[in-house]
């Protein structure tokens, strides 16, 4: 782990460090790497990596079907406060208003982010 | 009725649906002592007064119909603030979801409601559930119950000191290294990590999809058994998750044996009825090397007495080697954040949560997690980066799956000849407040009892078997073949009677 | 010898390696790891819901049809199906992404080494890599006024299958065939729409030239940006002059993607090698191995519908068409519906195809429609053929009814009726009509009775025409020799 591999890293991973932040990160990362290399001592030839414990499952599969719209499902359309004439459409404006709640940035119902280089 | 004096949630509940007490006065109870304690505790990150006083009426209602319900059913929980509650804030103990709240519940969350459980608010943990003191939430630190001195032990934290305090009888954490039995052994009560897909992690903010998983928090076996009876079901929501009652038979014609736990009437599973059964003839391996220096000797002492306990119910133990020992920490770090570093990767800022305007896209990107995202957040994803990025691959991320397989097998291999393999839960009790940060990898090193469980996705469970200096507790920790949490409850229930008996 | 000459000598001393990566959305009604609903238009994220908007703990479980379809796609293209796959996340940041990562199939994918034929009787076999699943991305918008990016999630999570073919074309023809070759038999699956300008079919070409004769393959660019078949000819060809040029003056051909501009005729790059991304492809931990069995695979293979070749023969055998016919209806599985289904209402099947072929084919030139447009039912075209047998509508109304009826299926007789469309006989009405016409057309008429028969033909023209189509021409034939006498 050296300063090229630790900016590199932080590109991918989207994360900015200031010089004396790189410092402490860089020590960090060293000993954690020296701590994740003693396992290069076992012999693991011909071992089958094990990423998920469940190998002995079936497939986990789901049926091609719409899912009920969360207004419905999740009891969503009653806060549209539309009341017993909420229509369709408004059941899924209700929905999308919930789901986007959160966040930061909407213009008609589309996420506004910085702009992108196409 | 001075409902203060029910000690556990089984309790509560019966006396809620005889009408002895209404459920509104259980709830007093829980929120007279969260607001006694809460203060300088601060176990809690979000208190839902309103909503968990709506659902007990709710539930009012239904005792006064004479309905049916469970056994835990009008028992105030307190949730872990990574499992997602919907229209109550979800942090995760970090900055970048301060303000996250989600537009849905944890399949876990559910199960509670369906169970009739009131949720009364949010517990703080380890930011991202990554940690091992809580120290790392962004709200500041729990305070260990026992010693305002000392930390209450992580990532679910507040979960278990809550319980420890009294200020609920019963929550949720979660565990991916150890999270709900470490913290649990450092405030003195009962934390399982069931079978690996055993509850449903819809829900459940990943931190290591491969090895999270929820777990219920108790102050007594009992209760505990109980939870995580409401909580285990198969979910379609999460492909991780597995239909108990078809795969338990099929491991025990695998395996040969006739002694499983039976899959309960509704279909669910059954921990309750086999609880006092006793240990007569349980075989017990003891770790070699979980014993050796490095090893606090006040909670070596306490681990070896809770063994002899369960040797004089008629368990049989015997010493056995785990050469692998050395290697589990490093293992589970190395796969942890490699998958930690994907499962983070949504925080930026663009859909929900923390955004930190910057001068473009990438930029917008960087402010954002860099500010949204601690310390030791910083740290993993950049390591778990590391060890998946091109040329560094092989090394360490696959090797790091193949030693995985190593340390299944070998627990495969020990569990073929124990029942249960009894160890400490923490090399020591819980540590002082600002302790950890002085030796990262020598924190990181205390994990090394409990990832294993992770590792294998094998049921473990720590309850306290004594008190070291200080009078901060010790824990003991059972693991046990996959699906059979019943035999490690069953040994517990044995330890926590010969506890009680001796104060 | 002259410059272009030299210039087109040099260009013929190299050899071209072309492979593709084609993205098809796979015609499911939901996404292929959340039941959202996958279908195009709709208001922006109103297809949404936790899962595809990347929200924490959230969990991807897999669409059954979208795995039944893939694999169809991969029997049909003569793959290897392994008895399992698996899915990796390949991670990189962009707001399109929620998750930031998408999940595909990098090590295991579902489908491996098959091929295509293309070339009159199928003389040349064109390599398939694998073939695998994937989420597709949402659709960013630019808002020119506040200069910012907008994000629509409705098509993220959307399934997609990737087709990876070897790099064993040599020529834009042949990249044009084996992409119909690949679309008609996807469509006879009914696996996808392959609209290359809606985006349900994308194509990325990888390009590279090398020395006739030299061995090893050259470095290659990606273009990517080709929305139509004709971008796909010039970009080829112009990345082949592009490339040649460089090479002739001695420089290095990058390994880089570049950017189509059909408007421009010129190709642009996008990412240069420096940025190469880094995905850390690893296995996707929220989901388990995908297994597919031997049975699995025979299933799919009996189920399969009647394909492209089969259908063209048997076409010929079953209702005697000729064989340019049956090459020309079975290009299109909607059209070849059309015409066995009306045949088999008991229409001469000549008739059926010509029609087809001749006013079908014109129409969906000019409407520029897709033949997946078409509306028309075989119960509308039977009627509407039949009363063009019975002789109660002329063959110049019959194509106007077709019309509606293949666009809208109106009902033909109702139509007619409606419109007041049918023949006229009765010599009464066509009298006065033909009598106008005479008089209008002096010097016609005296040339017919001058000897001229061609006159004839006219003055039945200009009597059609005023009687817009409508008149039955024998009447009309009969009508005007008998007035012309007088």
């Amino acid at each position: 782990m050296d300063h090229i591999l630790l900016d590199r890293t932080c590109r991918l991973a989207e994360l900015e460090l200031s010089e004396s932040e790189k410092e402490n990160m860089l020590k960090d990362l060293e000993n954690m790497v020296t701590l994740f290399e003693t396992i290069s001592e076992l012999d693991t030839e011909g071992v089958a990596p094990l990423s998920g414990v469940l190998e002995d499952g079936g497939n986990v599969l789901r049926e091609d079907v719409v899912a009920e719209t969360a207004a419905k499902a999740e009891g969503l359309a009653a806060e549209a406060g539309a009341g017993l004439a909420a229509s369709a459409g408004a059941d899924v404006m209700a929905k999308r208003e919930a789901l986007l709640r959160n966040a930061p940035e909407l213009q008609d119902g589309l996420f506004v982010v910085p702009k992108t280089f196409s | 009725m001075d409902s203060s004096k029910i000690r556990t949630a089984l309790a509560l509940s019966e006396r809620i649906r005889k009408k002895e007490i209404s459920v509104r006065e259980g709830l007093d109870a829980t929120f007279e002592i969260i607001d006694q304690k809460e203060k300088s505790l601060h176990a809690f990150l979000t208190i839902d007064r309103e909503g968990a006083y709506k659902e007990a009426d709710r539930l009012q209602e239904k005792v006064d119909a004479r309905e049916m319900f469970g056994p835990l059913f009008g028992v105030p929980v307190a949730v872990k603030d990574n499992l997602c509650t919907k229209g109550i804030r979800t942090t995760c103990g970090s900055k970048m979801l301060e303000n996250f709240v989600p537009p849905y519940d944890a399949t876990a969350v559910q199960s509670l409601k369906d169970a009739g459980m009131i949720i009364v608010g949010k517990t703080n943990m380890d930011e991202f559930a990554m940690g091992n003191t809580t120290e790392t939430s962004y709200f500041g630190c729990t305070k260990n119950p026992r010693s305002e001195a000392h930390v209450p032990g992580g990532s679910s934290g507040g979960s278990a000191a809550a319980v420890a305090a009294g200020e609920c009888l019963v929550a949720l954490g979660t565990d991916t290294g150890g999270s709900v039995r470490q913290p649990a052994s450092h405030c003195g009560v009962v934390g399982v990590k069931p079978t690996y897909g055993s509850i449903s992690r819809h829900g459940l903010i990943a931190y290591c999809s491969s090895m999270d998983q929820v777990g219920p928090i108790a102050g007594n076996v009992t209760d505990c058994a109980a939870l995580m009876e409401a909580l285990c079901t198969w979910d379609p929501k999460d492909s991780t998750s597995i239909k108990r009652g078809s795969l338990d038979s099929l491991t025990a014609v695998k395996q040969g044996r006739l002694d499983v736990p039976t899959y309960g009437k509704r279909g669910r599973l059954d921990i309750l009825s086999s609880l006092e059964d006793g240990v007569p003839g349980m075989k017990i391996g003891l770790p070699k090397e979980y014993f050796s220096a490095g090893l606090d000797p006040q909670v070596a002492a306490s681990v070896m007495r809770a063994a002899e306990t369960l040797e004089r119910h008629g368990a049989i133990l015997k010493e056995f080697s785990l050469p692998l020992f050395q290697y589990f920490v490093p293992d589970y770090y190395l796969i942890a954040c490699a998958e930690a570093s994907s499962n983070l990767e949504r925080y930026d800022g663009m859909k929900y949560g923390l955004r930190v305007p910057g001068s473009d896209l990438h930029d917008t990107y960087r402010k954002t997690r860099t500010q949204g995202f601690g310390e030791e957040v910083r740290r993993r994803i950049l390591l778990g980066t590391f060890a998946l990025s091109e040329g560094y691959y092989d090394a360490y991320y696959l090797k790091a799956l193949k030693v995985r397989r190593l340390v299944a097998n070998a627990f495969d291999d020990a569990l073929k000849e124990f029942d249960l393999i009894l160890g400490p839960t923490a090399p020591t009790t819980a540590p002082r407040l600002g302790e950890a940060d002085q030796d990262l990898v020598k924190s990181y090193l205390a994990d090394v009892y409990t990832v294993p469980a992770n590792l294998t996705g094998l049921p473990a469970i720590s309850l306290p078997c004594g008190v070291g200096e200080g009078g901060l507790p010790i824990g003991v920790q059972f693991m046990g073949r996959r699906f059979e949490e019943a035999l490690l409850f069953k040994a517990a229930r044995v330890l926590e009677k010969e506890t009680c008996q001796n104060g | 010898m002259g410059e272009a000459s030299i210039k087109a000598q040099a260009k013929t001393a190299y050899e071209t390696a072309i492979g593709v990566e084609v993205h098809i959305e796979l015609a499911t009604k939901t996404k292929l790891f959340c039941g959202c609903e996958a279908s195009f238009g709709a208001k922006p994220n109103t297809h949404v819901c936790p899962y595809c908007l990347g929200m924490p703990g959230t969990l991807p479980v897999l669409n059954e049809k979208a795995l039944e379809l893939a694999l169809s796609v991969g029997i049909a293209l003569h793959c290897d199906i392994p008895a399992w796959s698996r899915f990796d996340r390949k991670n990189y940041f962009y707001p399109d992404n929620p998750q930031n990562y998408q999940v595909s199939q990098w090590f295991y994918p579902l489908c491996k080494v098959g091929y295509v034929e293309i070339g009159e009787d199928a003389t040349k076999r064109i390599g398939i890599w694998n073939i695998h699943l994937e989420e597709d991305a949402g659709k960013l918008f630019h808002d020119e006024k506040t200069d910012q990016t907008l994000v629509d999630a409705n098509r993220a999570g959307v399934p997609l299958i990737e087709i990876v073919s070897a790099p064993d074309m040599q020529s834009a023809e042949e990249v044009l065939a084996f992409l119909e070759q690949l679309r008609t038999k996807v469509l006879y699956l009914q696996a996808s729409d392959c609209k290359l300008q809606e985006g349900s079919m994308r194509v990325d070409v990888n390009l590279s030239v090398r020395k006739a004769g030299n061995s090893g393959l050259g470095t290659r660019t990606e273009m990517k940006n080709l929305n139509s078949f004709r971008a796909i000819t010039r970009a080829i060809n112009a990345e082949r002059e592009r490339q040649i040029g460089i090479l002739e003056a001695g420089g290095e051909i990058t390994l880089e993607t570049r950017r189509w501009d059909d408007a421009k005729g010129a190709s642009f790059p996008m990412r240069s090698k420096e940025e190469a991304m880094d995905y850390r492809y690893f296995p996707d931990p929220d989901l388990p191995p995908v297994f597919v069995t031997e049975d699995q695979v025979e299933a799919l293979k009996k189920a399969q519908p009647e394909m492209r070749e089969a259908k063209r023969k048997r076409f010929v055998s079953q209702f005697g068409i000729p064989e340019y016919d049956s090459e020309i209806l079975t290009q299109s599985v909607r059209l070849a519906n059309l015409f066995e289904e009306t045949a088999k209402l008991g229409i001469a099947p000549k008739k059926v195809s010509n029609f087809l072929m001749g006013e079908g084919l014109r129409i969906l030139r000019e409407k520029e429609l897709d033949p997946a447009d078409v509306q028309a039912t075989p119960e509308h075209f039977a009627a509407l053929l039949k009363l063009l047998e019975e002789n109660k509508i002329t063959n110049t109304v019959a194509k106007e009814v077709f019309e509606e009826v293949f666009v809208s299926d109106v009902d033909p007789a109702e139509y007619v009726e409606r419109n007041g469309l049918l023949t006229v006989r009765e010599e009464g009405v066509l009298r006065q009509t033909v009598e106008s016409v005479i008089k209008e057309n002096e010097k016609s008429a005296s040339d017919y009775l001058g000897g001229k028969e061609k006159a004839l033909g006219f003055l039945v023209g200009q009597t059609m025409k005023a009687m817009r189509g409508q008149a039955d021409p024998a009447t009309v034939t009969a009508l005007l020799k008998e007035l012309l006498k007088k």
